[in-house]
């Protein structure tokens, strides 16, 4: 009746190291990773303006971070995305809409984010931070960061030590 | 325990089944009444709605992807804030084991305060210490409940313990339900040692030795009643692509226990029509309102080195308020931390230097689940004065609690708040911030078909059986009469037993 579980399509916590061995992988996947994005289940102008927002604010010195890497949070974020409900997509599809819309506004621009180049979408975002529409920002801003942060590369450059405290 | 999930996921069309008792939810109280249940002789089916992960294979993944697969809404569940009240992030488990899977461990006895609450106020004459006390000592020995040794604190840990000493209090060591934990601090997010007995490693493997089918991706939707007897259960399974309802589920038993938790048991409820009597069906939840505050030292704290949760305070606890030690992983750090671009890498180059504590609320309700159209509920919450004030009150000793311990700035869990040295605190108007501006998050919802003495005043009777229909039951943290002020799986784990051994005549 059952075929059994399907094979795991998960990428292995590139900072764990593994206890011992695992059994064979048993989660079956909703989706695939990547068929996310392709159902739709957050459209391409929303991904868009998120990816817009990402590369602001993890940029530094006026540069966004490495696109490769930008491209692998923006996959697991669709994901991410895919797995919560309608009600969590909507909530962060209107985020999204909210900040490309009304953060160029802050900073007297009538265009969208995405129009904007690096510098004024950091403009942008900040005045955003610092109006009383923060918490829509804030709340996109920490979904992305949990993403973000997972990246072995940004992890490494906060310089938070990994691993247990007993070491065996 | 994979061997014996059956993958509704994969069963294509629709899913009939037949058993002695169903039992729907997989969490702690439903893994504790199955175990026990089918160890005592009787065909036990547990129907759970979310996936099945291993928990080996839960220790390899990021926060992230175990938000995915085992997290209810990815994690974003959250409250309608009436009033002037938070909105409130509610967390719960989505998969084969529930909340279970992700929590941190704690495990706390019901405070004779609250017990004394239930005797008096709800009538619930047995719920006394001695009665509990063979229940208590059964759960805390298959789940290994140990105090968490000193040395196992994190650095974070040990300066809000250093802040309490000078400001006069005093961290107590908690106990969990771990064997051999090295310190990885992800318990949430998977235990990469695989030592948090989480009912995926205790309850669910003993029930399944014994007999017990698991089937997940199975979600219920209604209690199957002829006249006032509950005869089975109706549903969906989750087999359509994405893991949408796809075949019609339907189960027939002589006994239905719900173990949905305290959002779902009591929307199953209103969908079956019962509790309309008593109008007391997904009333009274109470949130146990968290939040967190942190500080940044001058050294480096390293705060995700050690147990996540070792040591607490109840000192606060006349006024409401439990101290509990906390971390969580760097992306969640890095998420609490304000700015664009080179403002917030600035802050993201501070993570090492935070430190962390959290206070949860011992909270009078105010919390609704109510149905509407869709399979979610929607739940308002309405934050009760006496618990503003308890709010305020936390947020100030934690802050002057870490200030005490040296530290250089703290962080209030308050949209738009920025950083404070001991100076700007001391002059934060806190005492008038309204309550809708706190960053609060719940993981211990209860109370929503709650035990009553007598039919009008709750859902189910002592005996956890529905007042208006039998062989209909609840077993999960719905019933929980009132607000503990401590963290629940114990509790209802305890229950769980009390209830599972009184329906055996024991
Ligand atoms: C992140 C986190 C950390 C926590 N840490 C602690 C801690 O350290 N100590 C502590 O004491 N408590 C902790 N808790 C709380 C504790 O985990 C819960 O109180 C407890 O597990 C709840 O048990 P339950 O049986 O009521 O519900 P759950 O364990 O939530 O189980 C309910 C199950 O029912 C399933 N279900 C729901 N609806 C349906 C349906 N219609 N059909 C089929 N199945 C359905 C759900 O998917 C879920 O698996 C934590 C919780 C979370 C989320």
């Amino acid at each position: 009746m059952n075929p059994g579980p399907p094979e795991l399509d998960i990428t292995p916590h590139p900072l764990v190291a593994l206890p011992r061995p695992m059994k064979p992988g048993s989660i079956p996947l909703p989706a695939a990773r990547g068929e996310a994005r392709r159902s739709g289940a957050l459209s391409q102008a929303t991904l868009h303006t998120t990816r817009a927002v990402a590369d602001a604010v993890f940029s530094r010195e006026g540069h966004a971070p490495p696109a490769e890497r930008m491209d692998w949070v923006m996959d697991e974020y669709a994901d991410l995305m895919a797995r919560t409900t309608g009600r969590g997509r909507l909530m962060f599809w209107a985020a999204t809409f909210a900040v490309g819309r009304v953060a160029p506004l802050l900073i007297r621009r009538f265009t969208h984010l995405t129009q904007l180049d690096l510098q004024d979408r950091i403009r942008a975002l900040e005045a955003m931070e610092a109006s009383p529409l923060a918490g829509i920002l804030i709340a996109l801003r920490a979904i992305l960061c949990i993403v973000y942060y997972e990246h072995p590369d940004a992890a490494r450059a906060t310089g938070m030590p990994l691993g247990p405290l007993v070491k065996s | 325990m994979s061997e014996a999930v059956s993958f509704g996921r994969q069963h294509t069309g629709d899913l009939r089944l037949e058993a002695e008792v169903v039992v729907v939810g997989s969490g702690a109280g439903g893994a504790v009444a199955a175990a026990i249940l089918q160890e005592a002789g009787h065909d036990v089916l547990v129907l759970e709605e979310g996936g099945y992960v291993h928990p080996d294979e839960h220790a390899r993944m990021r926060p992230s992807q175990s938000l995915r697969h085992l997290w209810r809404e990815a994690g974003l569940t959250a409250t309608l804030a009436l009033g002037d009240s938070p909105l409130i992030n509610v967390m719960m488990g989505r998969c084969v084991g529930g909340s279970s899977m992700l929590t941190g461990g704690v495990c706390f006895r019901i405070p004779e305060t609250v017990l004394h609450e239930w005797r008096q106020d709800h009538h619930l004459h047995d719920m006394t210490p001695e009665h509990l006390e063979p229940y208590y000592r059964e759960v805390e020995e298959a789940i290994s409940v140990q105090e968490v040794p000193k040395e196992m604190r994190s650095r974070s840990t040990q300066l809000f313990g250093l802040g309490a000493e000078r400001m006069g209090f005093k961290l107590e060591s908690m106990r969990r339900n771990t064997s051999g934990c090295v310190g990885w601090s992800t318990c949430n997010f998977g235990c990469p040692s695989g030592a948090k007995m989480s009912v995926g490693r205790t309850y669910l493997p003993r029930a399944q030795a014994a007999g017990t089918r698991i089937w997940s991706d199975c979600l219920v939707e209604r209690v199957k009643i002829e006249g006032d007897r509950a005869v089975g259960v109706s549903g969906r399974v989750l087999n359509r692509e994405g893991g949408r309802p796809g075949g019609r589920l339907t189960v027939k038993a002589k006994q239905v226990i719900l173990a949905a938790g305290s959002l779902y048991t009591p929307l199953i409820l209103k969908r079956s029509g019962v509790g309309r009597a008593s109008a007391q069906v997904g009333r009274n939840l109470t949130l146990h309102p968290a939040f967190r505050i942190m500080a940044r030292f001058e050294e480096e704290v390293r705060g995700g080195q050690g147990a996540l949760q070792s040591a607490f305070s109840s000192h606060y606890e006349p006024e409401g308020i439990q101290f509990n030690s906390v971390f969580v992983p760097t992306g969640v750090l890095a998420a609490t931390q304000p700015g664009v671009g080179d403002a917030h890498a600035e802050r993201a180059a501070m993570l090492p230097h935070l430190a962390m504590f959290g206070a949860n609320l011992h909270d009078d309700g105010g919390g609704t689940v109510h149905r509407i159209i869709g399979r979610e509920p929607v739940v308002t919450y309405r934050m009760a004065d006496k618990d503003r004030v308890a709010m305020r009150r936390a947020l100030r000793i934690a802050g002057q609690t870490f200030f005490a311990a040296g530290a250089k700035e703290v962080f209030l869990p308050i949209l738009g708040a920025p950083a404070m040295d001991p100076d700007q605190f001391a002059a934060y108007d806190l005492e008038h911030m309204p309550a809708r501006r706190l960053e609060c998050t719940s993981q211990h919802p209860l109370g929503s078909v709650r035990m009553a003495a007598t039919a009008g005043a709750g859902v189910v009777d002592p005996d956890h059986q529905s007042w208006e229909v039998r062989g209909l039951y609840v077993s999960d943290g719905s019933v929980v009469p009132t607000s503990l002020g401590v963290n629940p799986q114990l509790t209802i784990m305890t229950l769980a037993t009390r209830f599972a051994r009184r329906f055996l005549g024991h």
